[in-house]
């Protein structure tokens, strides 16, 4: 059911990542609270949403989004949960997938979007979590 | 770190890769096929956000020609019981603006909006709304105006109730009046209010408002009559400027009215109307 949620969320804020990069922060959600597999085969997913939905090339978001969600699953095993560390490895994790774009396909670098993603990024994983695992954060 | 894992991981990077080796056509039918089944649930979503874009957007135009629908119908209206020979037809115009600003308290009645000079807005220019009268144009910045509402004690509009046919001042005081109306003047609770066209400023035909109470005073000429205003200035947040030919069709009764030569070396006695 909680996998259903995810892809129903996906589809959800995809025509809106642009203003919040809502898709990262749910791929982060997704990746520290769900089993590995599941975990990267959506992060695939995502990625391969995002190259339809904003077709620059096929398979470049898909990659990305698959190489860094494998690097957050290797992490997550020597990561405390904590708010203030989750924040960190957040925007460390979002910062790194921003700046690959950047560099690779010339995507502009919006400043604003980036802060709003992390300023909301707390918020949005309470929530999911009081949702999905009636709690408000995992300490 | 578990083998399922890995090889899930290398499948996926491997289709990524592939997807990246395409050349540009495979990659554009793939992505078409891909985008048809996979991105559907999308594009109903943004299908139904543009729908709703664009109707707001045909709402607004509509609501534009409306107003000048209503404007040029009251000034058709009114002069089919007049000579109309040599009359040009007024075609008012109407430009939408956006209230930046406005007074929290509402004490003097003024409100900010997004044009100026630059949309060649003038002093004293009419403004309305969807619902009818709001006031007019006392300030012209480069990009910004001020507009005097009807909530302004300082504003004056000469009216007539549209049942009627009983002319008078509107101004504010405590509350929204209609002054002028002698006592044994007939009017009635609910009889509509609007512009006279009486004026060198407004257009005829824009509700004001509507007879709320009439009440007698120790006045012995007239009585008080206090109106509801159709238009909530705290409530609006888009306006309409009224661009006019009023002043061309006084010109021409000025034009009329002058008298031949040799009286044209006379001072003229008829006022100049400006903007």
């Amino acid at each position: 059911m909680r996998y259903l949620i995810y892809f129903l969320l996906l589809y959800i804020f995809l025509p809106f990542n642009h203003v919040v990069d809502i898709l990262s922060i749910l791929i982060f959600f997704v990746i520290f609270n769900e089993d590995n597999r599941f975990a990267l085969i959506f992060s695939f997913f995502n990625g391969l949403l995002i190259d339809l939905y904003h077709p620059v090339s096929l398979g470049f978001n898909t990659l990305i989004y698959t190489a860094f969600g494998m690097a957050l699953l290797y992490l997550k095993q020597f990561i405390i949960k904590d708010p203030l560390t989750t924040l960190i490895t957040f925007t460390i994790f979002y910062l790194s997938k921003t700046i690959v774009i950047h560099i690779v396909i010339s995507s502009p670098f919006n400043i604003q979007t980036f802060l709003i993603t992390v300023f909301v990024f707390l918020p949005a994983v309470m929530i999911l979590n009081r949702t999905l695992f009636k709690i408000w954060m995992r300490i | 770190m578990l083998r399922h894992q890995l090889t899930i991981f290398s499948s996926l990077v491997i289709i990524s890769i592939i997807f990246l080796a395409l050349g540009q056509e495979a990659d554009f039918s793939i992505s078409m096929r891909l985008s048809q089944v996979l991105l559907f649930p999308v594009k109903i979503i943004t299908q139904y956000l543009q729908f709703l874009s664009i109707s707001k957007m045909r709402i607004d135009e509509l609501e534009t020609i409306v107003g000048e629908l209503k404007l040029e119908n009251t000034e058709l209206k009114e002069r089919i019981s007049y000579d109309t020979t040599g009359y040009e037809p007024v075609n008012y115009k109407l430009l939408k603006a956006q209230v930046i600003g406005r007074d929290p308290g509402n004490f003097d009645g003024f409100l900010y909006i997004d044009k100026g000079k630059a949309d060649s807005l003038y002093i004293n220019q009419p403004v309305t709304a969807s619902n009818g009268f709001v006031g007019k144009v006392k300030y012209v910045g480069d990009f910004y105006s001020i507009v005097e509402t009807i909530e302004n004690n300082g504003i004056a509009i000469s009216a007539f109730d549209a049942k009627t046919g009983v002319y008078g001042i509107v101004r504010k005081e405590r509350y929204l009046i209609f002054d002028y109306i002698k006592i044994y003047d007939e009017i009635n609770i609910g009889d509509s209010i609007y512009t006279s066209g009486m004026s060198e400023i407004f257009p005829p035909g824009i509700l004001i408002g509507t007879v709320q109470m009439i009440r007698k005073t120790n006045d012995l000429l007239f009585k008080e009559v206090r109106l509801i205003p159709s238009v909530k200035i705290n409530h609006i947040f888009f306006i309409h400027l009224v661009f006019g030919s009023k002043t061309k069709n006084l010109q021409k009764e000025t034009k009329r009215t002058t008298a031949p030569f040799p009286l044209q070396n006379l001072k003229p006695l008829i006022p100049e109307f400006k903007r």
